[in-house]
């Protein structure tokens, strides 16, 4: 098996998976490119656009905004991400006043802020990558410092935080729900053996979804007497449902997989959960 | 209202890409070698900056200077181990270039390595964000183009009043006949490696205190602006590199006006390679570059 990440990587290494018949997970691409990538990858996290279309929802809903701006990097995460999270806002009957992108490694964005802010919106969405995306945030406080924050999963990392300080507060955003203090035995199990190895709490989610797609294949193996290829792939199918650390994983026949979705808020440093919602 | 805003942070930009343009153009204009791994110095000089302030708890100030230190000798070091074995050995300007851009991703990797692929902020103590209506200025938009004024002005003083600062110019123009007055130009190159790389922190610096981050690749897009900055500026003009620099913010903001800002850094080069197609001499130069790859 092979565990990899990034849309375009993914794109890259999917035919070549197939051409092995190597079963591929995909630990860290949300781009809704996933879908039916190839016949042998399997997405152990939940796609961008269930992602977004609760968070836009929420926003909508229960935040009762009205007016959105996006800031994104210009890659596949961020474009599909912004896009998917303005058709759903626009579904639910609000409308993106601008949708600005910035490019990778980018660091100074004054600019994109300066012109989301000429358009007033209620709130802004904002996505990048790591290298990004805490200093997006900061120079978003700086310039537009009493409009609301929205993000996606990225943001829910120690090094965001260290990197984004007092700036991340408030931030709310859409996540696989995977809470470390569960007091599920599997949950327990997990974080006491992370915390055991790397003295410190497993916060970001994609250690969840690294984790649950080794044992996902894992259980699948065991109870195919450890075939590898077309009998893992077909196996995997056969079981269908895998309970995981961060709920249980339901894979779909496009090989992505359903999985709860939490809406939470960042709050004096702490990621709190707001509500839970199912697939 | 958008269009002031913009203009101001275009002047904000400008000013650091002003930094950026002097020094590519400090080095190549007098040495003639594409030192791309710049973009490494660059990032280097801003990791030293972090690591004095956030584990060295120096104040931002002191840790700036340590890390215009630290770039002036790595500057001088590309130079005497990089570059001239080089050209002792007769490397064409081709092998030159592989072996910047080499060292460049070898320290960028070494930087991933050492501090990680994410991004790191410093909180500098600025002004209060000043604003005039819907018009926002921030403590760092204020501080960045005074700052780099000053140093602009302390070189210029020393590039057109200074001994050496004289003997850099001529060295664009002639070098055989600062030899043939005495002049050791090997040491003059090394001061102008050492001199341009000392101008990257400083670029760095001004980015940071406006809440920009530090991160491992942001080298690269720093060369290039400075290197963008010196063509447009002329290469044989250093001071030209400096308007250059802050007339390419200008143009990269303003573009954002009437454009999506995904396109403002494709149309402001579509708009200097016209330029030069144009005037391949650049705003101030007068003669076009004796180089080649």
């Amino acid at each position: 098996m092979l565990l990899a990440g990034g849309s375009s990587v993914m794109q890259a290494i999917a035919p070549m998976a197939d051409e092995r018949k190597l079963v591929l997970v995909n630990v860290g691409a949300q781009s809704p490119n996933m879908a039916a990538i190839g016949k042998f990858t399997f997405s152990a996290m939940q796609l961008s656009d269930f992602d977004t279309s609760v968070l836009a929802k929420y926003a909508y809903n229960t935040l009762k905004y009205r007016k959105i701006a996006t800031l994104y990097v210009n890659n596949d995460t961020g474009k599909f991400n912004q896009q998917a999270l303005a058709d759903f806002f626009k579904a639910a009957g609000g409308s993106i006043t601008a949708q600005e992108a910035f490019k990778s490694n980018e660091t100074n964005y004054g600019v994109q802020i300066a012109k989301i802010r000429s358009t007033s919106p209620d709130a802004i969405y904002v996505v990048g990558t790591p290298a990004e995306l805490p200093f997006a945030v900061k120079q978003v406080r700086q310039f537009a410092p009493k409009v609301p924050v929205l993000s996606y999963a990225a943001v829910e990392s120690k090094d965001f935080m260290n990197a984004a300080g007092d700036s991340a507060n408030d931030i709310i955003y859409t996540t696989t729900a995977f809470d470390p203090d569960s007091k599920d035995p599997a949950v327990m199990s997990f974080v006491k053996a992370y915390e055991a190895k790397y003295r410190e709490k497993p916060t970001s989610p994609y250690i969840g979804y690294g984790y649950d797609a080794v044992m996902i294949v894992a259980q699948a193996m065991k109870q195919n007497g450890g075939a590898t290829g077309e009998p893992l792939r077909a196996k995997i199918y056969a079981i269908r449902r895998f309970p995981g650390i961060m709920g249980e994983n339901v894979f779909r026949d496009d090989g992505t997989v359903a999985k709860d979705i939490a809406v939470r808020k960042i709050e004096g440093g702490a990621f709190k959960t707001i509500t839970v919602v199912k697939p | 209202m958008l269009f002031v805003q913009l203009l101001i942070n275009g002047i904000f930009a400008g000013s650091i890409y002003a930094l950026l343009g002097l020094s590519f153009a400090t080095i190549f204009s007098t040495t003639k070698i594409w030192h791309f791994a710049q973009g490494a110095v660059y990032t280097l000089g801003a990791y030293v900056i972090l690591a004095a302030s956030l584990y060295g708890k120096l104040p931002f100030a002191l840790a700036a200077g340590l890390g215009v230190v630290a770039a002036a000798g790595l500057g001088a070091l590309s130079i005497a181990v990089l570059y001239r074995p080089l050209q002792r050995r007769g490397a064409s300007s081709l092998v030159m270039v592989m072996a910047s851009l080499g060292a460049m991703v070898i320290a960028d990797n070494l930087i991933v390595l050492g501090f990680g692929p994410t991004g790191y902020s410093i909180d500098v103590a600025v002004p209060d964000t000043v604003s005039f209506g819907s018009l926002l200025i921030t403590g760092g938009q204020m501080v960045a183009p005074l700052t780099a004024l000053v140093i602009v002005g302390l070189y210029m003083w020393f590039l057109f009043r200074s001994v050496n600062g004289r003997r850099m110019r001529a060295l664009i123009d002639n070098e055989e006949l600062l030899l043939l007055n005495g002049v050791d130009t090997g040491r003059l190159q090394m001061l102008a490696f050492a001199i341009g790389s000392a101008l990257l922190p400083c670029a760095a610096a001004l980015s940071i205190v406006s809440g920009s981050g530090i991160s491992p690749y942001f080298g690269i897009q720093a060369v290039l602006t400075g290197a963008m900055a010196m063509f447009f500026g002329g290469v044989d003009s250093i001071e030209g590199a400096a308007v250059a620099g802050l007339a390419l913010g200008i143009i990269e903001s303003l573009a954002a006006f009437i454009l999506p800002t995904e396109w403002q850094t494709a149309v402001t080069y579509a708009l200097v390679l016209v330029f030069l197609m144009v005037r391949p001499t650049g705003l101030f130069g007068r003669s076009l570059p004796k180089t080649s790859l």
